[in-house]
C-alpha cells in the first residue's frame, strides 16, 4: 500500500506555524519586546528581572519559582504584577488559539466529502489532534500553577488579615500594601475582613464588655494579631548569580573554600554563616528573609 | 467553675475539626450552639460585674490587697479566656464555611442548600449572611481577568486531558459553559477533564 | 440501510468524520445491559474511540421503553447514536418517533444529508426490513445474512414499495409527487396495539390497510393483478418475520473484523472478542462452534511465541484444552462435575442414581473422592497433568466424551489463569447479582399504609435500574487490574449455580415440569430462592439447565419450554420461552439446523388477542412480564393457538 506522507508532513508544518505565530508559551526567538518598565535596569522593580529580553519561557520559569517560594514561605511575598498580567494575557491568547484550531477541525470535518469509502481514516486528521491535545495539557498545567499560586496567597491574606492591617499602618513607607498585594487581593482583603468582622461582632464581640470588644487587641496575655511564623525552618537553595552580579554584588564574598557565598547572621547563636552558591541549607526563615527579598535564594 | 462552659465549646469545635479532617466528603458543620454561646456571654457579663465590684471594693492593705488583686486578675483572665474560646469556635466554623463557599461556588445558595450537604438550619443567622456575602465576594473575585484561571477549580495537579467519568445522579440536561451534558444516572462519559471538573466537585460525576 | 461485510469499517469512519469535534460530545452509545456480548463489544468500541480522542457517552439500557425515553431527551448536538445488542428487530425510525425531515441538513442532487445517524450493531435476527432496506438514517451492520439469504425479501420489499407508489400516484394524481411519503408505502407490517393504562405499546409491525377506491372501472383488471402481486410479496415478508428469532453471530466478532479492517488488532481487543463470543456458548452453541476456528486462528496469530519467560506482567492468551465443567480452575473437580449443566444432563445428577454414577466414574478414573473435592489450585499435581488422558480414557463409557474441547485461557503473570468460559461465568454472575447477593427476605419492606400501592406497582422499574448499575460492575471487572471483582464474580457464580441446581432438582423431583403436548411448562411460585429469578439472566440460566436435562431425558420430544417465575413485589410473572435443544453431541452435526425461538411472535400475538396486561420490553423478545392473574388464560390461549 502506498503511503504518501507528504500531506501529513504538510499538515504538521501548517500546524506548527500556526502554533508558532500565536503560542507564546513555546520559546520564541526573543524578539518579543514589550514596552515594559521592567526593562529599565535603573528602576528597582519588585520582580528584579535582569534587564534585557522578556521571553515566555523565562516568565514561566519565574512563575514556577515564585509559586514555590510562596508555598514554602510563612509570610506573604510581594505580588509580581507585570509578570502576572503578561501570563494572564498569554493564557487568554492561548485559549483563543486552541479554540480556533478546534473550530477549524469542526469545519474541516463537516466539509469532508467521502471520497473513498473504503479507505482508513485520513491519517493527518487523527494525528492533528495530538498537537491540540498537548497544547491543552500544557494550558491546564499553567492554569493550575496560577490557580494554586493565587489561592495560596489568598489563604495567607485570610490568615494574616489583621497583621496586614497593622502593616498598613506602620510600614506605609517601606512596603506599601499595594505592592505586596494585587488590586484584587486588596479588595478581597478589605471586603473579607469587613464581613468577617461583622460576623464576629454580631455573634461575640458586641456582647462583650467594652474593653474586650476589639478584634486586634494586643494588650491581653496573648496578642490577637497573628504574625507569620518567623522562626519556621525552610529549605533554601542559593542561586548562581548572573555575570553582572558577580562583578558588582557587594554581599557576595569568598568563603573558606574559595567559593563565593553570602553571609547571614543568626542572632540566637550569634554566629555568622556562609551560604555558598549552589548549596542547599535549612534555616529559620527570619535569617534568610533579606536574601529572599533580594532574590538571591529560592525556597524549595 | 468559670471557663468550663467555654471548654465545652472548644471541645465541640475540636470534635468537629477532627470529624471533618477524617471524612472524605465535604465538611459539615453541626448545629450552632446558640445556647452555650449565650451562657458563656452571660458568664462574661457576670465576670464583668464581679470585676467592677472588686475594683470598687479594693482593699488596700497588703494581705487582703493581694488576694483581691489576684481575684481581680483571675476574673480578667477568665473573661479573656471566654472571649478567646468564643472567637475560636466562631473562627473554626467560619473557616469551614469559607471552604464550603469555595467548593460550592456557582451553586445558587440563595435558593437554599438543598443540593449540598450542609443543613442551612444548622447555621446561625449571622453565619448564613456571612456565607452568602463571602460567596458573592468569591464570584466577584473570579470574574474579570482571572476568569480564565477558574480560581475555584481543582487544587490537584491536572492529570489527563480526557477522562472517564460516571454519572452518579439523574440530573437531566445540564448546561455548562462548555456544552450540554445529559446526565443520566449510571451512564459513562469520556470527556475533557476541565469541562466536567465543576460537576465532579458538585458530586454529580465520579472520576474513574 | 445496511453495510455489507466488506464495508464493515464504514460506521467507524463515518463516526470519526461526523462526531469527533474536540469541543463537545456528539456520540452516544446505547448498550443492552444484560448481554455479555454487547458489554464486550461496547468496551472494544469505547476503547477504540478513546484512542482517537472522540468524546462519547455510554448509556446502558434495560429495555425498549428505557431506550426510547433516553433517546427522546438527547441533545441536538448528538450526531451519532450507536445501538449495541438491541434494535435490529424493531423498526427504529418509527419506534423512536424520528421525523427525518427534522434531521435533514440539506438535500441537493438527490443526496440528502442528515444531522444524525443511528448505527445498529445487533446479532438478533430476523432483521426488521425497514431498518435495512427502508431507512436513510438507520445503518445496520450485517454479517452476510442479508446478502446470502434475504434476496427474496429484498425483492418483495422494494416491489411492494413500488406498487404502493404506483397506486398512490394513480388514484391521487392531483396530489404533489412529494407528498407521497415513501415511509407510508413501505410499512406493511402488523399493527397490534394494546393499552395498559394507556402506557405500553407493542412495538411490532404495522400494517397500513390501504383501501383504495378507484372510481375508474377500466383499471379493475390492473388492480386485481396488483392485488395478487401485493399478496404474494406480503406473504414473503410475513413468512420472513414469523420464522422465529435467534442470534446468529457475535457482535464482538463483527467489531473485531472492523478492527482488522482498520489495522488495530491487538491482544487486548482479541481477549474481549473471545469473551463476547464465548458468552454465546450456553444458549447458542452452534454459533460458538462456528466462530471458534476463526478465534483460534487469531489467537495463534497474535500470541507471542511460547518460549517467553513468564514474568509477573505477562498477559498471554493461549489455546488450551478446556472442559464443559463448571469453573474447574476455581472450585474442586467434584463440584465442577456436579454443577456442570452438561454432566448433569447426561448423568441425571439430580437424582440419587446419577450421583452414584458420578462416584463410580470417579472411582474408575482412579481419583478418590477426597482428592476430587480438593480445591483445584491445591489438587494433586500429577492428576492435573494427566487429566486429559484420564478423561479420554474413561468418559466414553458415560457418554461424556465431548466434555473435552479446546478453549481459550488467559494467564495473568503469577496471579493465575482463567479460561474464557470461567470469566464469562463471573461476568454473568456480576450482571445478575451485583456486588453482594442480598438475601431478599431480609430486605426491609416499607410498612406504611401506602405500601400496598408501592409494592404492587406494575410500573416499578427499581429492579431494572439495578441491572444498569451491575453493568458497570461487570465493565470494571474487564479491567486487568480489578482481579478482586473477577474473584467476587466467580464466588457469585458458584452460589448462583447452586441455587439453580437446587431449584432445578426440586422442579424435577416434584415433577413441576408439565408436558403440554406442544411445549413444556414450569411455573415457580415459591421456594427459598424465588427472588433470585427476578433477573432474566438468572431465569435463563435455570431455563438452560432444565432444557439440557430435558434434552437428555428419555422422553425427548424436542419440545420448547416456557418457564415462569413469580415476582411477589410487583405481582407479576417473568416468563421466558426457550426453544428445545438437541442433545449435546448431536448438535455438532452440520445437518442439524438450530431450532429457532418462536415465542417472540407467539407472545406478541397472544397478548394482543387476550388483552392481557403484558409488558414486552426486553431486548430478548422471548422474555415478557405478565400480570399474575393473566398468566393462566394466557397460557391456555398459547396452548390452543397452534403457533408453536
Amino acid at each position: 500500500m502506498d503511503i504518501n506522507i507528504d500531506d501529513i508532513l504538510a499538515e504538521l508544518d501548517r500546524d506548527t506555524t500556526v502554533v508558532d505565530q500565536s503560542d507564546p508559551l513555546l520559546p520564541s526567538d526573543g524578539n518579543t519586546t514589550m514596552i515594559d518598565s521592567s526593562l529599565d535596569p535603573s528602576r528597582m522593580d519588585v520582580e528584579k528581572e535582569s534587564p534585557g529580553v522578556v521571553t515566555a519561557e523565562a516568565d514561566y520559569r519565574r512563575l514556577i519559582t515564585l509559586w514555590r517560594n510562596e508555598r514554602c514561605s510563612p509570610e506573604l511575598l510581594p505580588y509580581p504584577s507585570s509578570l502576572m498580567s503578561r501570563m494572564l494575557r498569554r493564557l487568554q491568547a492561548q485559549m483563543d488559539n486552541i479554540e480556533s484550531i478546534a473550530m477549524g477541525f469542526f469545519e474541516d470535518s463537516d466539509n469532508h466529502e467521502s471520497v473513498d469509502e473504503y479507505a482508513a481514516p485520513h491519517p493527518a486528521s487523527t494525528n492533528n489532534k495530538l498537537p491540540l491535545l498537548c497544547m491543552e495539557a500544557d494550558l491546564e498545567r499553567l492554569r493550575f500553577v496560577i490557580r494554586s499560586y493565587l489561592r495560596c496567597r489568598l489563604s495567607k491574606v485570610d490568615e494574616y488579615a489583621l497583621y496586614l492591617k497593622q502593616l498598613e499602618q506602620t510600614e506605609k513607607e517601606i512596603m506599601p500594601l499595594n505592592e505586596l498585594l494585587s488590586a484584587q487581593e486588596l479588595e478581597y482583603h478589605e471586603r473579607h475582613f469587613t464581613i468577617l468582622l461583622k460576623l464576629l461582632n454580631n455573634s461575640v464581640l458586641k456582647h462583650m464588655p467594652s474593653e474586650l470588644q476589639a478584634i486586634n487587641d494586643t494588650e491581653g496575655s496573648v496578642s490577637m494579631i497573628d504574625e507569620p511564623d518567623w522562626n519556621k525552618f525552610v529549605f533554601v537553595y542559593v542561586k548562581t548569580p548572573s555575570a553582572n552580579q558577580l562583578q558588582y554584588e557587594p554581599a557576595l564574598s569568598t568563603g573558606e573554600y574559595g567559593k563565593s557565598c553570602y553571609t547571614v547572621n543568626i542572632e540566637e547563636l550569634e554566629e555568622d554563616v556562609e551560604l555558598a552558591v549552589g548549596g542547599i541549607y535549612v534555616m529559620r526563615y527570619l535569617v534568610i528573609r533579606e536574601l529572599l527579598r533580594e532574590d538571591k535564594i529560592e525556597l524549595i | 467553675m468559670y471557663g468550663d462552659l467555654a471548654n465545652k465549646l472548644v471541645l465541640e469545635a475540636k470534635r468537629t475539626k477532627q470529624l471533618n479532617s477524617r471524612s472524605i466528603q465535604q465538611s459539615k458543620l453541626p448545629l450552632y450552639h446558640e445556647e452555650l454561646v449565650q451562657n458563656i456571654l452571660k458568664e462574661v457579663g457576670q465576670l464583668k460585674k464581679n470585676s467592677e465590684y472588686l475594683k470598687q471594693h479594693q482593699i488596700l492593705d497588703d494581705v487582703g490587697g493581694k488576694v483581691s488583686k489576684c481575684q481581680y486578675f483571675v476574673t480578667l483572665l477568665c473573661m479573656e479566656r471566654n472571649k478567646r474560646c468564643l472567637l475560636a469556635y466562631q473562627k473554626l466554623r467560619t473557616d469551614t464555611l469559607d471552604k464550603f463557599a469555595w467548593d460550592n461556588n456557582g451553586i445558587d445558595l440563595l435558593n437554599g442548600f438543598d443540593d449540598v450537604d450542609q443543613n442551612a438550619s444548622d447555621l446561625s443567622r449571622h453565619e448564613l449572611e456571612y456565607v452568602k456575602e463571602y460567596s458573592d465576594l468569591i464570584t466577584d473575585l473570579k470574574s474579570g481577568e482571572l476568569a480564565n484561571v477558574d480560581l475555584s477549580g481543582s487544587l490537584k495537579p491536572p492529570s489527563d486531558v480526557f477522562i472517564d467519568v460516571r454519572v452518579l445522579k439523574d440530573a437531566g440536561e445540564i448546561q455548562t459553559e462548555y456544552g450540554v451534558f445529559n446526565l443520566i444516572k449510571d451512564s459513562q462519559f469520556f470527556v475533557r477533564q476541565s469541562d466536567v471538573e465543576r460537576l465532579i466537585q458538585q458530586g454529580y460525576l465520579q472520576k474513574i | 440501510m445496511y453495510y455489507e461485510i466488506e464495508q464493515v469499517a464504514e460506521p467507524y469512519n463515518e463516526i470519526l468524520r461526523n462526531s469527533s469535534s474536540p469541543s463537545s460530545c456528539q456520540l452516544v452509545i446505547f448498550v443492552s445491559c444484560l448481554n455479555i456480548d454487547a458489554l464486550c463489544s461496547t468496551k472494544i468500541l469505547a476503547d477504540l474511540f478513546k484512542s482517537q480522542l472522540v468524546q462519547s457517552q455510554i448509556v446502558p439500557v434495560f429495555g425498549y421503553s428505557d431506550l426510547k425515553q433516553h433517546y427522546a431527551r438527547l441533545d441536538d448536538d448528538i450526531r451519532s447514536v450507536v445501538l449495541i445488542g438491541c434494535g435490529g428487530s424493531i423498526n427504529m425510525e418509527e419506534f423512536l418517533e424520528i421525523n427525518t425531515d427534522d434531521l435533514l441538513v440539506d438535500s441537493k442532487e438527490d443526496v440528502r444529508r442528515y444531522k444524525r445517524h443511528i448505527y445498529i450493531f445487533d446479532a438478533h435476527r430476523p432483521w426488521n426490513l425497514n431498518n435495512i432496506f427502508g431507512s436513510d438514517i438507520v445503518h445496520c451492520l450485517d454479517d452476510g445474512t442479508i446478502e446470502e439469504s434475504l434476496e427474496e425479501e429484498r425483492k418483495a420489499y422494494y416491489r411492494l414499495a413500488e406498487l404502493d407508489l404506483e397506486e398512490n400516484e394513480t388514484h391521487e394524481s392531483e396530489d404533489n409527487a412529494t407528498d407521497v411519503d415513501e415511509e407510508d408505502g413501505v410499512s406493511n407490517d402488523y399493527d397490534t396495539e394494546e393499552d395498559e393504562d394507556g402506557d405500553e405499546e407493542d412495538f411490532s409491525r404495522k400494517r397500513s390497510t390501504d383501501s383504495s377506491e378507484n372510481p375508474n372501472a377500466s383499471n379493475k383488471k390492473n388492480r386485481k393483478q396488483r392485488k395478487t402481486l401485493l399478496d404474494e410479496y406480503e406473504t414473503v415478508i410475513e413468512e420472513y418475520y414469523s420464522q422465529g428469532t435467534c442470534v446468529v453471530n457475535s457482535v464482538s466478532l463483527q467489531i473485531y473484523s472492523l478492527l482488522s479492517k482498520i489495522g488495530e488488532c491487538n491482544l487486548h481487543y482479541l481477549w474481549l472478542t473471545v469473551l463476547g463470543a464465548t458468552s454465546l456458548d450456553t444458549a447458542y452453541p452452534h454459533v460458538y462452534n462456528r466462530l471458534y476456528p476463526l478465534l483460534q486462528d487469531e489467537v495463534r496469530r497474535l500470541s507471542p511465541s511460547s518460549n517467553t519467560v513468564k514474568t509477573p506482567d505477562t498477559l498471554s492468551l493461549e489455546v488450551q484444552p478446556d472442559y464443559y465443567l463448571f469453573l474447574l480452575r476455581h472450585s474442586s473437580l467434584y463440584d465442577s462435575f456436579y454443577y456442570s449443566n452438561y454432566v448433569n444432563a447426561k448423568l441425571s445428577l439430580w437424582n440419587e442414581n446419577g450421583k452414584k454414577r458420578l462416584h463410580k466414574m470417579f472411582a474408575r478414573m482412579g481419583i478418590s473422592l477426597n482428592i476430587a473435592q480438593e480445591t483445584w489450585l491445591y489438587m494433586d499435581h500429577s492428576i492435573k497433568k494427566e487429566l486429559r488422558i484420564i478423561f479420554d480414557r474413561n468418559l466414553d463409557r458415560y457418554g461424556l466424551q465431548d466434555i473435552i474441547r479446546d478453549g481459550f485461557v488467559r494467564s495473568m503473570g503469577y496471579r493465575g489463569a482463567v479460561s474464557a468460559t470461567e470469566f464469562v461465568e463471573a461476568l454473568l454472575a456480576l450482571l445478575e447479582v451485583g456486588k453482594t447477593i442480598v438475601k431478599y427476605d431480609e430486605r426491609i419492606e416499607p410498612t406504611d399504609k401506602n405500601s400496598e400501592m408501592i409494592n404492587k406497582n406494575f410500573f416499578d422499574r427499581e429492579e431494572q435500574k439495578k441491572w444498569v448499575a451491575n453493568f458497570w460492575l461487570s465493565w470494571d471487572a474487564l479491567d486487568d487490574d480489578k482481579i478482586e471483582l473477577l474473584n467476587r464474580g466467580i464466588q457469585h457464580a458458584k452460589t448462583l449455580q447452586k441455587i439453580i441446581f437446587n431449584t432445578g432438582v426440586a422442579a424435577l423431583e416434584k415433577k413441576m415440569i408439565k408436558n403440554l403436548r406442544i411445549y413444556r411448562l414450569c411455573v415457580l411460585q415459591d421456594g427459598p430462592d424465588l427472588n433470585s429469578y427476578r433477573n432474566p439472566l438468572t431465569l435463563l440460566r435455570l431455563g438452560n439447565w432444565l432444557v439440557e436435562c430435558c434434552a437428555e431425558s428419555e422422553d425427548n420430544a424436542l419440545l420448547p419450554m416456557v418457564l415462569a417465575s413469580l415476582n411477589e413485589a410487583t405481582d407479576t410473572y417473568l416468563v421466558a420461552g426457550l426453544p428445545p435443544r438437541y442433545p449435546r453431541g448431536l448438535d455438532m452435526l452440520e445437518s442439524q439446523k438450530h431450532i429457532l425461538n418462536n415465542f417472540s411472535m407467539a407472545f406478541q400475538q397472544i397478548s394482543s388477542e387476550t388483552g392481557a396486561r403484558v409488558r414486552i420490553d426486553n431486548f430478548e423478545s422471548s422474555i415478557i412480564e405478565i400480570r399474575k392473574d393473566d398468566l393462566s388464560p394466557f397460557l391456555e390461549k398459547l396452548t390452543l393457538s397452534g403457533l408453536l
